[in-house]
């Protein structure tokens, strides 16, 4: 039942990692985007593609955090408060994003709306690369209550760092492969190919960051890196093939299927970190049994888990459904 | 174009720079300056109130917005071309507003357990119970919400409204389970405690606590009220400015009729709360009244301030409060002097915040009193009319805010009443002081975010 629990919670973050991930993407493609006339359009593309329900993605890492707390609060606590500057950092990060996004709906003045703009694409990056790092240091044990260290000192190591970049990577491959349908959907092939190629790089990039990101797992988190080799190896090399049927997919242009396969890698990715992670939550310092809730709290757990998935999966896919198939009709 | 943004934007500005300004004074006020274990204390406090005073209001309109909404979309279903233009107007601050909110809500999820650590190691099984079914209603509406939005003209009509009704439920829902959580910190109950964690929890007993039914019902109909002068106020407001609108007074009228059906009922609510805590939470009452003395026909204290324990300069209605405690103006009322001044709240603040509530509702009721008899006289607000209900937009936010701050201050030193002190449950880490400047800054900001979109409502009325 508690792995149960665990593994829920995984894909509750899988799904943020894949739906949330094209929305904090999308907002640092932003960055890039040229100044003034030139850029509108590919601003446009991207504030088009978002619209106000994007924020019903946090759902996701709502329903985490919250299972979490409640599902394993000895866990839950030690890294939450250790590793506190990262979520500062996330959270700070959303804040502005939303911040902007507000602004950016009340007002229809030229000058506000760009500043806005810049408000909502410098603040993508921070939640996606901070949160990543969190994983890493949780993967790494480096939680500051559980060993002497600094919570500076605990994100501030090549293996966090290299986490969180994963994470930002990995949250512009999503966006730039969605993007893609979508310039497509309006009629604009040459913002379809800037993102096509943006893809494909993207997922070079990832497949290089992950070698990189094995030896440093040998060496920083060695029972971490141990299970990850012995269970979750044939899911990674799972998820390298859905990367390169990404990366053949883009090529051929077919936008629409390689969008599954880009969400596939990255929710076998995430699911993977799951699986290497039981049976304890920190490596070598806390097991899932450890931090677990009474049995009572878990059994109840176990069902709501069961009942989101079964009944607000589909109905959150119909949404989707709905909306896009209009969504690129709407016009701006 | 130019001239008719600017307005929203100084509007909003002036919204950070006063937030800004109430945060760093209390900043200056309460942070004392070495750090160690008392300025973290003090500094996860204000942190933690900032945030949750932030998200207070804005999750009142998920409570709020829908009922109304459902009201508008209904009459323009019949044809009514005003309540349609209306609905739209309100669906789009709506969705703002409900993006906001789930950032902010997200965000609280991380501070509390950034900041909370000793809450959670030992109380989460029980204390997150209500939010994991908190998180699956915020799921359920959240989807509805998209239904909502983006289902106008494309899906049928009649599924279109059940999206409607599924967010009122789920919303409403959501502010339920939360408050129960709430209710839970003051009453517990429905585990036993053992090896420094809880166990055998029991679920439903952990929703069912005490304190739940009479916190939930006050606090869903201050959402409804919030709400409604929030959009009663925005419409006013528009009326004074562009002058005579049939949108606008459309808008007005229902708004503020909505909250004049709401506020009788969050009256009985009220005293039907303090009832409760008069019985259940006598600390709480008692600090609220700023009652030191136990005492046979206890007055009733109107103002006052607190000073070096005792209140001064208060206008006392003898007996008045023994009678609305127990019914019997003879009744004894336990006084702060029942427990050591160290397990005390900070009775100056806490019977300030509960006066601030009432005034607040006085003036509520005198503005939902004169549209009453402007009803019945067949009459409509003029100008004079239109400036205090615009004033009772923030009243109604003024109430909300002291009432909460009643119940939280009137709960210290306790988290978790009789299990686990403030004190105790906060974080070790130090140097927190940059993070709390930051969280200020940011909630100034979004601040005006809110200011910007409510103002959105104002804007003239677009004739075809």
């Amino acid at each position: 039942m508690t792995e149960f629990v665990a593994l829920g919670i995984f894909l509750a973050l899988a799904m943020h990692t894949v739906l949330g991930g094209a929305d904090f993407g999308a907002g640092c493609w932003q960055i890039a985007t040229r100044r003034g006339e030139a850029g509108r359009a590919e601003r446009e593309l991207i504030a088009r593609s978002m619209g106000p329900v994007w924020e019903a993605n946090h759902v996701w890492l709502i329903l985490a955090m919250v299972f979490l707390w409640t599902g394993f609060p000895r866990a839950f606590a030690p890294v939450a408060s250790g590793l506190w500057p990262a979520f500062g950092v996330a959270g700070i990060g959303l804040i502005l994003r939303g911040a902007a996004f507000a602004f950016r709906h009340a007002s229809h003045h030229d000058t506000e709306q760009r500043w806005h703009g810049h408000m909502f694409a410098w603040s993508s990056p921070l939640a996606p690369f901070a949160l990543g790092a969190v994983a890493g240091s949780v993967a790494s044990a480096r939680i500051p209550v559980l060993v002497p260290l600094g919570p500076v000192e605990a994100l501030c190591h090549p293996l966090p760092l290299l986490s969180g970049s994963f994470a930002l990577l990995l949250a512009l491959h999503t966006a730039a492969v969605f993007l893609v349908q979508d310039a497509e959907a309006a009629a604009a092939p040459e913002l379809a190919l800037r993102f096509r190629r943006r893809g494909i790089v993207t997922a070079l990039l990832l497949g290089g960051v992950a070698a990189l990101a094995f030896p440093l797992f040998a060496q920083a988190a060695p029972s971490f890196h141990a299970r990850l080799m012995e269970r979750a190896l044939t899911v990674y090399l799972g998820a390298s093939l859905a990367g390169l049927v990404t990366i053949a997919l883009l090529f051929s242009r077919r936008a629409a299927l390689a969008r599954w396969t880009s969400a596939l890698m990255s929710g076998i990715l995430v699911f993977g970190w799951g699986l290497a992670h039981i049976p304890d939550v920190v490596p070598g310092q806390l097991t899932l049994t450890d931090a677990a809730a009474s049995a009572g709290t878990v059994r109840v757990l176990a069902y709501v888990l069961v009942f989101a998935f079964l009944l607000l999966a589909p109905a959150l896919w119909l949404l989707f459904r709905t909306f896009r198939s209009g969504g690129t009709r709407r016009g701006s | 174009m130019r001239r008719a943004t600017s307005v929203p934007l100084r509007l909003a500005s002036l919204t950070a720079l006063v937030m800004l300004a109430i945060g760093l004074s209390l900043v200056f006020a309460l942070v004392p300056g070495e750090e160690g274990p008392r300025q973290t204390l003090i500094i996860a406090r204000l942190q933690t109130a900032l945030s949750m005073a932030w998200h207070i209001v804005i999750a009142c309109f998920g409570v709020g917005m829908p009922p109304l909404l459902l009201l508008a979309e209904r009459s323009a279903r019949r044809g009514d071309a005003l309540a349609a233009q209306l609905s739209a107007r309100w669906t789009h601050a709506f969705a703002v507003l409900f993006a906001v909110g789930a950032v902010s809500g997200t965000t609280l999820a991380f501070t509390l357990g950034v900041l909370w650590p000793g809450l959670f190691e030992r109380f989460g099984d029980a204390f997150g119970i209500p939010f994991v079914f908190e998180s699956l209603a915020f799921f359920t509406e959240a989807i509805a919400v998209g239904f909502w939005i983006y289902g106008r003209g494309r899906i049928p009509p009649r599924w279109h409204m059940l999206a409607g009704v599924v967010i009122a439920v789920s919303g409403l829902a959501s502010a339920v389970f939360v408050v129960c959580a709430n209710g839970w910190m003051n009453t517990p109950q429905g585990f036993t405690f053992s090896d420094g964690r809880v166990q055998d929890v029991d679920a439903l007993a952990i929703l069912m606590n005490p304190a739940a039914l009479p916190e939930v019902l006050h606090m869903v109909l201050a959402a409804l009220l919030v709400t409604g002068f929030a959009l009663a106020g925005a419409h006013a407001f528009a009326l004074l400015r562009h002058g005579e609108s049939a949108l606008h007074r459309r808008g007005l009228r229902l708004a503020l009729g909505f909250s004049a059906v709401a506020l009788p009922f969050q009256l009985a609510a009220g005293d039907f709360a303090a009832r409760f805590i008069a019985k259940e939470e006598p600390v709480k009452f008692a600090a609220a009244e700023a009652l030191f003395r136990t005492q046979a026909h206890a007055p009733l204290a109107i103002g006052g301030v607190v000073r070096d324990g005792e209140l001064k300069g208060a206008f006392e209605i003898p007996g008045a409060l023994s009678f609305l405690a127990h019914g019997d103006a003879a009744a004894i009322v336990d006084g702060l002097d029942q427990i050591p001044s160290t397990e005390r709240p900070p009775v100056g603040a806490v019977h300030l915040a509960f006066q601030g509530m009432l005034a607040a509702a006085a003036f509520l009721t005198l503005i939902v009193a004169a549209h009453a008899w402007r009803l019945w006289r067949r009459r409509e607000a003029k100008s004079f009319a239109l400036g205090l209900i615009v004033c009772a937009s923030p009243a109604a936010i003024v109430a909300l805010e002291c009432g909460w701050l009643v119940t939280e201050l009137g709960r210290q030193p306790w988290v978790i009443h009789g299990w686990l002190r403030t004190s105790s449950a906060v974080t070790s880490a130090t140097g927190l002081l940059p993070g709390l400047l930051i969280v200020l800054l940011v909630f100034a900001l979004l601040s005006a975010a809110f200011v910007h979109t409510i103002h959105t409502l104002t804007r003239a009325e677009v004739r075809p």
